[in-house]
């Protein structure tokens, strides 16, 4: 798999390989065979290169599109964490605030003029 | 039908482009990317985004450039009344830039479309505030896609950032040198090593580069299976949003003191002499305001931008342009305090300004290209010209012809201390320095309105229009 990795570009190809043996295939022959498991990822990243294309003009980089992808999982679960941790603090923090001005108004006796 | 020209910055996105047609800017958005211009006014986020002050507003225009591929539509945006650039902002500017693009993203993301870049260049400052000025920015939001910006706001925003904030408050300028931002293994190597015990920015600069470096080394197709089988969540997006703004909003920049920010403190001023000058260049302005529109005043050498404020309170909008960062950040803080919001400061460098760089030099503008001003205030300057960087008056008097209509200089005399200081432990290779050659020189570009002595001082300020 490794020392066959297909490439995107048949450009990128013969200009990474250019020691290659000529294979002997004419115009009218038959391209090679693409061994299906490498065909597959072939098509799984035409798709991800396609949906790309459609919006993103620039180059978003290979290492900075697998790096999101490598720590999509924890932004996720911070992000997720972060959200309840607010909705905790929104509704519990008032809550506490209320029954300590509560227990001090009863201790002093007094009225915040508030109805 | 009238000539229209591209902008020559207006080459990457194929969605559209810009033109100037008389004078007046305007946007193309291309039949392709219909569906999206469509989408960003549909959601709301175009409304939302202009009523807040975060992107600038515009006119939808019957116009159509003749021989432009096909339009969906023309837009006229709000003028922006100074194109200036992420290397001309001090630190405060481009971490409030980058800390819009990022609610941007967000906002984006709550309606279902997403930033398709995060150019620094995306971002003017209008009314002293930051504003997206590419209504070509946002896409439809896919599902499990990452964010095709990601690097570009690494680049354009994180990394310069952290260099100002953890290695050197001038590192910005790589800007210049690095058109689409600082490559992340660059900030990596200049960053102190401590800086990878900052969660965010061990993530989105250390291990970010190490992985575009690693995987620049590798077969195109590995990583290919991560690629197809891994999705990046609506979650994960504005985590990593969320993430991104945690990190810029613990950037911080304390300056040290420097040399020119304390230049007002050490001043051999009086307080009456400095009265006087505040007094004589008010009436200049208004003077100049009168035989002419002020629509744009530079003030060149503005340090913390003392004499902007009276140029600003004539109504124009003033750039303040400072070779000293540290100048510029205390008074882009100061104008942001006060709420200031006709003031641009900037860092430029009078010696060595800003060139036009980029594809044919013609991306981004040179800072003569974006002149003339309608007036320039010279203040406490020439000596710094003429005799620390051994320009000559001519020089001196033709460049300033260059870029201002109108002028105020103030002609410092040998016999001022701060001249006398200069000279002191260097040769006066300067015989032609004195006000009989000063008026002489630039006699020759300009005609001399006024000519006063400011009182309790050896200077002398004059009002000047081009000839």
């Amino acid at each position: 798999m490794t020392t066959h990795a297909p490439r995107l570009s048949m450009m990128t190809d013969r200009e990474s390989q250019p020691s290659e043996p000529p294979t002997g295939h004419s115009l009218s022959a038959p391209p090679p065979a693409i061994p299906s498991s490498e065909l597959a990822i072939l098509v799984a990243l035409g798709v991800v290169a396609l949906t790309v294309d459609l919006e993103a003009y620039i180059d978003p980089g290979t290492g900075s599109y697998l790096f999101q992808l490598a720590v999509a999982g924890l932004f996720a679960a911070l992000y997720t964490i972060k959200r309840y941790w607010r909705v905790i603090r929104d509704t519990v923090g008032p809550l506490i605030a209320r029954s300590r001005a509560g227990r001090s108004e009863r201790s002093h006796g007094g009225h915040d003029g508030m109805d | 039908m009238t000539a229209w020209t591209r902008n020559p910055a207006s080459f990457r996105d194929p969605s559209g482009f810009v033109f100037t047609q008389d004078g007046v800017l305007y946007r193309q958005v291309n039949e392709s990317f219909a569906p999206n211009y469509d989408r960003l006014k549909r959601s709301g986020l175009y409304t939302e985004l202009t009523e807040l002050g975060l992107m600038v507003e515009h006119d939808e225009v019957e116009l159509r450039p003749d021989g432009a591929p096909p339009a969906h539509v023309v837009l006229r945006p709000r003028p922006v009344p100074f194109i200036s650039y992420p290397y001309e902002w001090c630190f405060g500017q481009l971490k409030a830039a980058a800390l819009l693009t990022l609610e941007l993203q967000r906002r984006a993301i709550a309606r279902g479309l997403v930033l398709r870049d995060a150019s620094a260049y995306n971002i003017q400052f209008l009314d002293a505030r930051p504003a997206l000025i590419d209504t070509l920015s946002f896409g439809a939001l896919v599902e499990g896609e990452p964010w095709s910006a990601y690097r570009q706001f690494c680049q354009h925003f994180v990394a310069p950032l952290a260099l100002m904030a953890h290695a050197d408050g001038s590192l910005g300028q790589l800007l210049r040198v690095h058109i689409d931002g600082i490559p992340l293994d660059l900030a990596a190597s200049l960053l102190p090593f401590s800086t990878r015990f900052r969660p965010g920015l061990l993530t989105h600069l250390h291990l970010h580069a190490r992985s575009i470096v690693r995987r620049s080394k590798l077969p195109v197709a590995a990583g290919a299976e991560t690629a197809s089988h891994r999705r990046m969540s609506r979650s994960a997006l504005l985590g990593l949003a969320d993430s991104l703004e945690s990190t810029v909003r613990g950037l911080a920049w304390e300056p040290a003191r420097s040399v020119w920010a304390d230049y007002y403190a050490n001043t051999n001023y009086t307080p009456g002499a400095e009265r006087n000058k505040q007094q004589l260049v008010s009436r200049y302005i208004e003077t100049a305001g009168a035989r002419g529109r002020l629509s744009i005043v530079w003030d060149l050498g503005a340090n913390t931008g003392a004499y902007s404020l009276i140029a600003a309170a004539a109504g124009a909008h003033v750039v303040s342009l400072d070779m000293d960062h540290l100048a510029v950040e205390r008074h882009y803080r100061d104008c942001v305090s006060r709420g200031e919001t006709r003031i641009l400061p900037l860092v430029q460098d009078l010696t060595n300004p800003s060139g036009g760089i980029g594809w044919r030099n013609a991306e981004r503008r040179s800072l003569a290209e974006r002149g003339p001003a309608d007036l320039a205030l010279a203040l406490a300057l020439i000596h710094h010209l003429a005799i620390a960087n051994n320009l000559s008056l001519d020089e001196i008097a033709s460049f300033l012809r260059s870029i201002a209509r109108t002028l105020i200089i103030e002609f410092v005399p040998k016999d001022d201390s701060q001249v006398r200081r200069m000279l002191a432990v260097r040769p006066d290779i300067f015989p032609d320095y004195h006000q009989g050659a000063f008026e002489a020189a630039f006699q020759r570009e300009f005609d001399i309105l006024n000519r006063e002595s400011i009182g309790e001082s050896s200077r002398t300020l004059y009002l000047m229009e081009a000839r």
